[in-house]
């Protein structure tokens, strides 16, 4: 999976989980960016993209996500184990 | 006296501070910045009236500026730091505040020469100590003017307690200074001399875990709220709690799915404090310490606030009385922690406070009862009973019901107008396993009389919140009424 395919799919689950089907998200989106996207948002982000990739993080490795690129790249290190 | 004494005392004896990038502040560096800004404000200080606002990041330097105003005798009002001009410009109507110290501001003034030394002002026990500024129902920001002997007498109640706390434990600093919960973090560096660690969490819930795992944090003071999602399965599974030895819960309602949480995830090695109390009592009027047993902690589902602090009065009124034990009523609260008014604000603060039983007490507007054992609970706000099909019933009542569900989380009720029943009653249910609105309300009837069942169930994942994490009612309200008026259109 390219990082263009992973940016394409959890910018599909910010969307749903956020409830905004029309947000436009890059990598550069965070939650300062968007109201909608508070603490509880964050939790359910994390459980549905940790579900679409099969994949788990340890709280040292969310912790220091400031973005959705970060998080591109989080997954991608994941999946290529 | 007191409040100047523990200060020196504090500041001149061996501390840990770290700030919110991790590091240890030098005591030399605090001590020389601390007496920066001290004379900063003596030099400032002409009349015992004038205040200050402080509007800084919130970080070591706000605590120093807040110690340095108790210590001259400056009253200070809290702000964040990124708090809005047209908000400051009332305050600045109602106050008349003469200096803000931002960041900006403060490198100068951390780096002030005294130009002559004067001595600290002589100072009253009702002199005003700190003003919180709170949301107000009509929008505009209410002044809680906070007297000394106040702030002294909630200091002096830390001191001869919780003798478990020492400056062993490690404490991280989440709460916004604006928000009076607050207080007791500095209370707790000032009077057991805890080490103290500013957050850096930026509301990252996965941030604060870290933090408390890394920083190996004892002692934890934060609304119930922060403390549920700290608790939700997808943090707690990844969280090493083993640090965290003291809980302190306030500032909004301790529900008890948390409670159940609380039981599940820690053990009795984690002392947790229920605490309660409005603003206008100096941070908080009562506390309870939890002791895991159910019927040591809680009646119906309502989770006990304990007792009243020494030096501080409640009674649960009923036209006119004092009600009997189980009889529910408002909190009054009285004592020296009460405030001293509204500032600029007479109609409101005669309002507030009333004179019951030969003395002065603040009418909460929290509905409660006590038990025999003269502890209190609250069941909600007493603006929260509505007229439902011609019977009173309090939706905060309601909620401590629906929450003892085994499937619920979290229960928030609310009401609107309704010609037909006077109002409808809409229950905003987070599920921890899934139902459908069938059963929940069949699960409903075996502990609720039917006209107490709300008519509408909606299942959400969370609630709104406002920036102290606490459920914010009048927001779910009204995107409620607007999901309405989407539909009809």
């Amino acid at each position: 999976m390219t990082n263009q395919e992973i940016l394409k799919s959890v910018s599909e689950t910010l969307r749903e989980v956020l409830g905004l089907p029309d947000l436009v998200v890059s990598e550069e989106t965070s939650a300062n960016d968007v109201d909608e996207w508070d603490s509880m948002t964050h939790i359910q982000l994390i459980s549905a993209i940790e579900g679409k990739h099969r994949v788990r993080f340890a709280l040292g490795e969310l912790q220091s996500l400031k973005n959705v690129g970060d998080m591109v790249v989080l997954i991608q290190s994941k999946i290529s184990k | 006296m007191f409040l100047r004494e523990l200060i020196q005392t504090r500041l001149n004896s061996s501390f840990k501070i770290f700030d919110r990038q991790g590091n240890l502040i030098p005591e030399a560096q605090i001590r020389s910045e601390y007496n920066s800004i001290k004379q900063y404000l003596l030099d400032f200080y002409s009349h015992k009236n004038e205040c200050v606002v402080i509007k800084l990041t919130k970080d070591y330097r706000y605590l120093l500026c807040m110690l340095a105003c108790m210590e001259v005798g400056i009253p200070y009002i809290p702000l964040k730091q990124d708090y809005l001009k047209d908000r400051l410009d009332q305050i600045r109507e109602d106050s008349s505040f003469t200096l803000v110290i931002d960041d900006l501001s403060i490198d100068e003034i951390i780096n002030y020469k005294e130009k002559i030394r004067k001595t600290l002002p002589d100072l009253s026990p009702q002199d005003t100590v700190y003003i919180i500024f709170t949301s107000g129902s009509t929008g505009r920001p209410k002044g809680v003017v906070i007297q000394r002997q106040g702030l002294e007498n909630f200091f002096k109640f830390l001191f001869e307690n919780f003798q478990n706390i020492s400056s062993d434990d490690n404490l991280l600093q989440m709460t916004e200074f604006s928000f009076d919960l607050s207080v007791l973090d500095i209370g707790m560096f000032v009077v057991k001399n805890v080490a103290l660690y500013f957050s850096n969490f930026e509301n990252n819930i996965f941030k604060l875990g870290f933090e408390i795992e890394n920083k190996r944090i004892s002692l934890l003071n934060t609304v119930p709220n922060n403390l549920n999602m700290f608790l939700s399965d997808l943090v707690a599974e990844r969280m090493d709690y083993t640090c965290l030895r003291t809980l302190f819960l306030g500032g909004a309602r301790f529900s008890y799915g948390l409670y159940e949480k609380c039981k599940k995830y820690f053990t009795r090695d984690v002392n947790i404090y229920n605490f309660y109390g409005p603003t206008e009592a100096t941070v908080y009027s009562h506390v309870k310490h939890i002791t895991y047993e159910e019927s040591l902690d809680c009646i119906d589902g309502v989770i006990s606030i304990g007792k009243c602090l020494t030096n501080v009065k409640a009674h649960i009124v009923h036209e006119g009385k004092i009600s009997d034990p189980h009889q529910k009523g408002e909190l009054y609260i009285g004592g020296v922690q009460l405030l001293k008014e509204y500032i600029n604000n007479p109609e409101q603060t005669s309002r507030a406070l009333v004179h019951f039983d030969g003395e002065l007490y603040y009418k909460s507007g929290d509905l409660a009862f006590r038990s025999e054992k003269n502890e209190f609970f609250i069941i909600g706000r007493a603006d929260d009973t509505i007229k439902y099909r011609g019977f009173r019933i309090n939706l905060l009542d309601i909620d401590s019901y629906i929450t003892r569900l085994n499937d619920v989380e979290d229960s928030v009720t609310i009401a609107i107008p309704n010609e037909a029943t006077e109002n409808q009653t809409i229950c905003f249910l987070i599920m921890k396993e899934k139902k459908s609105i069938k059963e929940i309300k069949q699960e409903m009837s075996q502990l609720l009389l039917d006209y107490q069942i709300p008519e509408k169930i909606v299942f959400v994942e969370k609630y709104p919140t406002n920036v102290s994490g606490k459920v914010c009612r009048r927001t779910l309200r009204e995107q409620y009424v607007e999901s309405l008026n989407k539909a009809l259109v």
